[in-house]
């Protein structure tokens, strides 16, 4: 079986986009194999092209090890349509709890990401529906949702 | 607990797709430990006030498993470029799991020196590693 999965976001410059991620998920930068001091020497011992290096940190981790692994993956092609993947960020919590309490998570989950570069697309909230969600972008234009 | 967490966590992989639940049966039986959310007399009543009778038109199936679930959602435009996220996979006998993966949808797009590269039964992309997980 396919014990576990990681993410692959396509991207233009992964540091600043590792940043953003791991700042809102609460994630950290991978550290290097074991013997290695960056992963730029790791990759060198494997026989990568000093070409391929120097882009700067491109995986983060989940500390508790519970979320998957998201690998930044530099392309040459920018983002054309909307992405058929994005995540959906939970801080808002079950149905359990009150509507109005879930919005002010939200809201100031949003507010915090869209500090840190993440821009806002629409509020997802319908009356009579118990539901609230915020769509964003982050800093390269993946969609993404909080609830 | 997701109410106790500093920050939010990734709760579901969304993926946009043609018919949520035959994709959701691919990625069910794709990861180890997940499975297609079951309906319960709720979920089924909460359909049927949509006028859905059939579960297979479910318009967004969800399966379940020891990490972020993966919510197949329908939606009316179909797939044109190359995803720009992915999952990679990664298995104790990646040989295997991708002859596996292909009896039961999956597409070989391209052998790599360190992965495959694989589509879903919708063409969505996907990697399994050739470096077996310890």
């Amino acid at each position: 079986m396919a014990v576990r999965f990681q993410i692959v976001i396509d991207c233009q410059d992964p540091e600043p986009l590792a940043r953003f991620w791991a700042a809102a998920l609460g994630y950290k930068f991978e550290p290097p194999p074991a013997g290695f001091a960056t992963w730029d020497d790791y990759w060198r011992d494997v026989g990568v092209g000093e070409e391929e290096l120097g882009i700067g940190e491109d995986r983060i981790i989940d500390p508790d090890g519970s979320g998957p692994r998201i690998w930044f993956q530099v392309v040459p092609e920018l983002k054309a349509v909307k992405n058929r993947l994005h995540v959906d960020i939970s801080v808002g919590g079950s149905r359990a709890v009150p509507l109005e309490t879930r919005r002010q998570r939200v809201d100031a989950e949003a507010e915090r990401l869209a500090g840190l570069g993440a821009s806002y697309v629409r509020v997802l909230s319908e009356e009579g529906l118990d539901h609230y969600a915020v769509a964003m972008h982050d800093p390269e234009g993946n969609e993404f949702d909080i609830n | 607990m997701a109410d106790t967490r500093r920050v939010g966590r990734i709760s579901d992989i969304v993926i946009d797709c043609a018919h949520p639940a035959s994709l959701a049966r691919f990625w069910a039986a794709a990861l180890d430990g997940y499975a297609v959310a079951p309906y319960d007399d709720e979920e089924i009543e909460r359909l049927r006030s949509l006028g859905i009778f059939d579960v297979e038109d479910d318009p967004t199936v969800l399966v379940e498993g020891p990490g972020p679930g993966l919510l197949l959602q329908r939606v009316p435009e179909p797939k044109r470029v190359k995803n720009r996220v992915h999952i990679d996979l990664v298995a104790a006998d990646p040989d295997s799991e991708i002859t596996r993966l292909l009896s039961f949808g999956a597409s070989i797009v391209e052998t790599y020196d360190s992965h495959v590269w694989l589509a879903d039964p919708e063409g969505n992309e996907f990697c399994v590693s050739l470096t077996p997980s310890t």
